[in-house]
């Protein structure tokens, strides 16, 4: 099976940095909003990291990067930035509500972040999925540092990827 | 009970209900027995509204100003009009106006 070699940037607070080199990541499993689901979230580019962890409250009292290399088999990485997964995606969530409903149950998310969160952790348990990547939208960086607006019609996008496990990260390195 | 199998990235995966009402419950979902067809998300008021896909989507706008600066020249007039209608040699009117653009994210861990 070919394997794929990712590299991708971790926004943290200093103070977790040692743990997270020699000890692996924690994997938060009660927070039900994230965007890919639960997992390990990198970003690909090392400034939307940055902007990332100077902007949010979580860390931006000590900001820290720490750059990871991920070694994943071609099956268990799924790509949401291509078209056919996308779509293959859309149908499989509405599938696994309609047969809920055939069996006779309902389900009520408190919001859509649950929503979203909930049908990427089913999909990613189901399939053996173990990183997702997927391109968001987002001025975030552009705005932070005080790009100007593009000339060209492109829009500024972040890359992020999830990790579901700890030992495909083959290496970590702090970055700053 | 198994449904639908899929075949994303060419392997065939069952999924079974009895393990994706667990992982649900696992999260903190509320699942209840209803035999309405129909599943429901709580709105901004917290009140129970029936789910479709396309609230997933991120709809956060942002307000930006943008500036339209509009140049009119009159420096060749058409024969027959009026002179009432000419302008200036030279006019800037700049106008503002809000735009949304894309949705934004904020979120990351």
């Amino acid at each position: 099976m070919k394997r794929l070699e990712i590299k991708g940037f971790h926004a943290t607070l200093k103070e977790n940095t040692n743990s997270i080199i020699t000890e692996g990541f924690n994997i938060n499993k009660e927070r039900c909003n994230d965007w890919l689901g639960h997992g390990i979230y990198l970003f690909q580019y090392k400034i939307d990291a940055d902007t990332w962890a100077n902007g949010t409250h979580y860390c931006k009292s000590s900001p820290s990067i720490i750059e990871c290399f991920v070694e994943v088999e071609d099956d268990k990485y799924l790509d949401l930035d291509n078209p056919e997964n996308l779509n293959n995606y859309d149908s499989y969530y509405n599938d696994l509500l309609n047969s809920l409903s055939e069996g006779g149950k309902s389900l009520t998310f408190k919001d859509k972040h649950e929503a979203r969160c909930w049908g990427l952790n089913i999909y990613k348990k189901e399939n053996n999925i173990d990183v997702i990547k997927y391109t968001f939208t987002n001025n975030r960086t552009k705005n932070a540092m005080k790009y100007e607006n593009t000339k060209f019609g492109y829009k500024y996008n972040e890359v992020q990827i999830c990790v579901s496990r700890n030992d495909i990260i083959v290496d970590k390195k702090l970055c700053s | 009970m198994l449904i639908k199998s899929y075949a994303l990235k060419g392997g065939i995966d069952m999924l079974n209900i009895e393990e994706i009402l667990k992982m649900s419950k696992e999260m903190g979902i509320n699942i209840s027995n209803d035999t309405s067809r129909k599943h429901y998300i709580l709105n901004e008021k917290g009140k129970k509204i029936e789910f479709t896909t396309d609230m997933i989507m991120e709809k956060k706008e942002e307000r930006t100003i943008n500036k339209i600066k509009v140049k009119v020249f009159n420096n060749k007039k058409p024969r027959g009009y009026s002179n009432s209608y000419n302008l200036s040699n030279y006019i800037e009117a700049y106008g503002q106006r809000q735009v949304s653009l894309n949705n934004s994210m904020v979120n990351a861990a």
